[in-house]
């Protein structure tokens, strides 16, 4: 626990000595594996204590769908009166005939609350926020191995040094400012404190690819980017090939 | 031999090459690797079955759901303005939907079936895959013997022990196929000791292999079907 704390903290003050000893290790993916773990499991620990209490607050299954019914209400109700601000006011008809079918349908979810399960309200919500904190490391984890295969592949072929385990295990570090994403829940502050952590994180993520491929940030950064610049660029030429294509054959067409 | 497998495997999970390299110079590496396979996939799905219980214990019944649904939307102020065959038509779509949603839910039934169907899935995706990595790693100049391809890639089935985190319902586990995608790369590494770029391309090749006998497959089957129900329509109108 001593040595996830402190690759942590290696990692937010970008320290190179916590970097170059995790490549080192003949164990980095491992050690980088935990931290993003503990993270992760944090980040959803505290964010999903947060929905789990306030659900518990509604005090039944069907308090819990009228709460959430009340909050889509509330929504397209705020919507209705930006797009009057903007001066595309929904025909009050209209508006009428969404709101009358909303709540039939809200009617519809209401009864579907009441059928009962094996295990009474509020198990499935407890379960529920069990699942989803457990399911935050591997939701980071699945982006991370994907993009970081590309990343790899990249960096070797710009010469870097850096070994599969080495490699994964250093850019899992990126995902340690994210700790900060157990603020989420706070209105305003926690998207913008997510902004911050992906943007040091990304920072984290060059200095780890840096360090262990064993080469300058400049070699890191194009490492990190080409990935999308060449998605980009597939992109592009297949929109002029599309573009070509129905050009030549209305013009053969024609 | 099953403590030296584990930690085999806690080892293969996190990259670490040597326990490739091991399992490739064992003796009968075959063998480990099916009994490893069989005895990992048991296990995960024995503790799912946890999961899925829990799961099943805190979810509707999906045929007293569709009732439910069914009998709210009969009163919804729709009803009035459609006519009565296609309310008939519509009882049997919901009715259809929950049949094949029931299929889908969570149960300790098929948890329990798992313990079984888990292990013989992997083995089959194992066998597979081992054999077509394996030409492609020999087209590609590997030294490995069949068998060494087969203890080394079973070795890379080892993210599918992260699943034991299924023991809590409604768990996602993400990105093992790519975690397992990357163990499979050192598998082929070790097993015919290719260079990175070679043993890339061993790795990758068989999905290839895979996808495109996939998209011939489907293309055959919806030429059967069309065929046949060209001639049924055909017998019809004559």
């Amino acid at each position: 626990m001593r040595e996830i704390f402190r690759l942590w903290k290696g990692a937010m003050t970008f320290d190179t000595a916590t970097f170059s000893a995790l490549s080192a290790s003949g164990d980095a993916f491992r050690k980088g594996f935990m931290v993003l773990l503990l993270v992760g499991l944090l980040v959803g620990l505290v964010n999903g204590g947060v929905q789990l209490a306030q659900t518990l607050s509604y005090g039944s299954a069907t308090g819990e769908m009228q709460a959430v019914l009340g909050q889509i209400e509330q929504g397209m109700q705020q919507g209705f009166d930006i797009a009057r601000q903007y001066g595309g006011e929904v025909d009050p008809e209209i508006k009428q005939m969404i709101m009358e079918n909303l709540k039939a349908g809200f009617k519809i979810a209401k009864d579907v609350a009441k059928v009962p399960t094996p295990l009474p309200w509020p198990w499935g919500s407890i379960f529920e926020f069990l699942g989803r904190m457990a399911s935050v490391p591997f939701a980071w984890l699945s982006s991370l191995i994907l993009y970081g295969i590309f990343v790899h592949i990249f960096a070797r072929a710009l010469g870097g040094q850096a070994s599969v385990g080495q490699f994964f295990g250093s850019i899992a570090l990126a995902r340690a400012p994210h700790l900060i994403s157990v603020l989420n829940f706070i209105p305003c502050v926690g998207p913008l404190l997510g902004v911050l952590a992906a943007i040091w994180g990304f920072l984290i993520y060059i200095k780890a690819t840096a360090t262990s491929q064993r080469f300058g940030y400049g070699q890191a950064i194009l490492a990190v980017l080409l990935p999308i610049i060449v998605l980009f660029l597939l992109l592009a030429l297949f929109i002029i090939f599309i573009v070509v294509v129905s050009a030549l054959t209305s013009a053969g067409q024609g | 031999m099953l403590g030296n497998l584990w930690r085999l495997c806690w080892r293969a999970l996190f990259f670490r090459e040597d326990a490739y390299e091991e399992m490739r110079d064992t003796p009968g590496p075959f063998g480990r690797g099916l009994l490893f396979i069989i005895i990992l996939g048991a296990i995960v799905a024995a503790i799912g079955v946890v999961g899925a219980t829990l799961e099943w214990a805190t979810t509707p019944d999906m045929g007293q759901l569709g009732q439910a649904v069914m009998q709210s939307w009969m009163k919804g102020p729709w009803v009035q303005d459609i006519p009565p065959e296609s309310l008939s038509y519509v009882q049997q779509t919901l009715d259809t939907v929950f049949n094949v949603m029931k299929n889908f839910t969570p149960n300790p039934v098929m948890g329990l079936a798992n313990i079984v169907l888990n292990p013989l899935g992997l083995i089959i995706a194992w066998l597979v895959y081992g054999l077509l990595a394996h030409l492609f790693a020999r087209l590609l100049g590997g030294q490995g013997r069949l068998e060494q391809t087969y203890g080394t890639t079973a070795l890379a089935v080892s993210p599918v022990a992260l699943n034991v985190f299924k023991v809590l319902p409604y768990v996602q586990i993400g990105g093992l196929a790519l975690w397992g995608t990357v163990c499979n790369y050192l598998a082929i590494k070790s097993a015919h000791q290719l260079s990175p770029a070679r043993a890339f391309w061993a790795t990758v090749l068989p999905f290839v292999v895979l996808f495109l006998l996939l998209i011939i497959v489907s293309l055959l089957g919806a030429l059967i079907f069309g065929a046949f129900f060209a001639s049924l329509i055909q017998g019809g109108i004559q």
